[in-house]
């Protein structure tokens, strides 16, 4: 494969999900369509409004952290940690020695300096805050914890991985709400084509399933309140979808300059090869008729990717299950397509995990990769009945097997955000060459 | 009816529990910055643990004296002496 200057690649992918931990777990549940949406166990949801939600089962920081860093963390943090040593393990990027438990250094023969690290997040530690303001209700300001100081920030997931990895290259957390991930890895993207890096890793990481989070989304209608039937809740591009579904977890890739992935001999799993956010300036919480916003960011990241709107396969599309995004994301990727739309192949990785707000982009790009390396899309779950108003090709039913060039991740997010990252897939063995 | 826990095994288990310190690694003389690698966040961390558990007031003169393991029980075993001024129990829906 012929590699042009400034080319970046996929060496490495890490997640945690409602469908466990691992890549390999996310990978087997989207392709077998298992739904993950449950009654909630994290509290008592007995008086809320909406009473289930995708949760990471049986996740628990001090079986899987040394106890002394897993005290440190609020949960967003803490499946942070896990997914980039899944997607650093699995780029061939850590060191082979044992570690000190606390610490697990890189392979001694990269440039820490080099690497850098954007986890996004849209929610941040929202379970440390509440609990400890309720400490702080309760027993006065000395029975606050020290360390809500350093579980709190936003950008301390993205900093907790990188001190346990001595990743010392630019390090900092982006927040567009449930575009957050998507940009994460845009902007990181930004850093390796202009030289500050040669490897990064992004994505992003959300823990909102929490009382509080969960009553101001139910309050404002943005949740589906099907809480006789979970499973069937996130619906995307559905006649009878009422709204999305909460989930958590992280999801992180592995992006290298692709002349620095060939002189080590790494395998590129996809090509990370164009990005473009834009802003609505319209509404809060609601995108503009057709979609237009959107429809720009899709635009303008084909034109990064040096890509022709015929070019592209698949779309994994943010597709939240909200009457309004749906179809107004149906509308701006038949914008941007036109006729060819009805040859491209969309899923809604959320109709299986539920939305994972901050962290969606993230677990969708690594869902993105999966797809582009393996050709397959997996389907989206309970379209029973297309939306008029949505008329694209969505993949329904079982996985669907397909030669894919080019695919699309989109994430949007309230404050009008929109992000678009363009993956290209990458020739068999996936051996990065120099041209 | 069994006694309530000495300080020492109350130290002992918030060790293990909040950092994973194994007893054995928790003589008198172990320096808690080097030898147990505990910063100052996690000694004040330990400190709010163990305030809440007895009750009271955990607020050495000097911190900066604070460096041994026996230091810091002695300390806590003082405070306990003192025994004021207490700490209000806290009443919380769910455990924080």
């Amino acid at each position: 494969m012929p590699t042009r200057p400034g080319r970046v690649v996929v060496t490495g992918l890490g997640a945690v999900t409602p469908y466990g931990i691992g890549v390999a777990a996310l990978d087997d549940g989207l392709r077998a369509g298992r739904p993950t949406a449950r009654p909630i166990t994290a509290f008592d949801a007995s008086d809320h409004q909406v009473r289930f939600a995708c949760e990471v089962p049986g996740f628990d920081p001090s079986a899987r952290l040394p106890r002394r860093l897993a005290r440190q963390l609020d949960r967003f943090a803490a499946y942070a940690i896990v997914a980039a040593e899944e997607a650093l393990s699995s780029a061939g990027l850590l060191a082979a020695t044992p570690d000190d438990g606390l610490h697990v250094p890189l392979d001694p023969a990269l440039d820490a300096e080099r690497v850098a690290v954007c986890v996004a997040s849209g929610i941040g530690a929202i379970t440390e805050a509440t609990e400890q303001h309720a400490r702080l209700l309760a027993g006065g300001p000395s029975r606050v914890r020290p360390y809500l100081s350093i579980a709190l920030p936003l950008n301390m997931a993205g900093g907790q991985v990188a001190i346990r990895h001595g990743l010392r290259g630019p390090s900092f957390a982006i927040v567009s709400a449930c575009a957050s991930a998507g940009d994460a890895i845009g902007a990181a993207l930004d850093l390796l084509r202009a030289g500050r890096a040669d490897v990064a890793l992004a994505g992003g990481s959300e823990a909102a399933i929490n009382p509080l989070t969960m009553a101001g989304f139910a309050t404002s209608g943005a949740l589906s309140s099907r809480n006789d039937e979970p499973e069937r809740a996130s619906r995307p591009f559905d006649t009878d979808r009422d709204g999305f579904v909460c989930g958590d977890g992280a999801g992180l890739l592995v992006l290298e300059r692709a002349e620095h992935a060939a002189a080590r001999g790494a395998v590129a799993l996809a090509e990370l090869a164009g990005y473009a956010a834009t802003t609505d300036a319209h509404h809060v919480t609601q995108p503009p008729p057709g979609g237009t916003g959107a429809a720009r960011a899709l635009r303008l990241a084909l034109r990064d990717a040096g890509a022709a709107p015929g070019d592209i396969d698949h779309v994994n599309a943010h597709g939240t299950s909200t009457v309004l995004n749906d179809a107004a994301e149906a509308a701006a990727i038949r914008t941007v397509f036109g006729s060819h739309t009805d040859t491209i192949a969309v899923t809604s990785t959320k109709s299986a995990i539920g939305h994972l707000l901050g962290a969606a982009g993230g677990v969708e790009a690594v869902a993105t990769v999966l797809a582009l390396r393996d050709g397959v899309v997996a389907p989206t779950q309970n379209l029973e009945r297309l939306d008029p108003a949505c008329d694209l090709d969505v993949v329904t039913g079982s996985a669907r097997k397909l030669l894919l060039r080019a695919a699309v991740s989109n994430s949007f997010g309230f404050g009008g955000h929109n992000a678009a990252l363009v993956f290209r897939a990458v020739d068999g063995g996936g051996r990065v060459a120099l041209g | 009816m069994s006694r309530p826990p000495s300080v020492e095994q109350r130290l002992a288990a918030a060790m293990l529990d909040l950092f994973g310190i194994p007893e054995a690694d928790l003589s008198p003389d172990a320096e808690l910055e080097t030898d147990l690698a505990l910063d100052s966040l996690s000694v004040v961390e330990l400190q709010v643990v163990l305030e809440e558990q007895l009750g009271v007031r955990i607020s050495p003169d000097d911190p900066s004296a604070v460096r041994t393991l026996g230091d810091l029980r002695a300390v806590i075993e003082e405070a306990v002496r003192r025994g004021a001024p207490a700490m209000p129990p806290l009443q919380l829906s769910e455990d924080a």
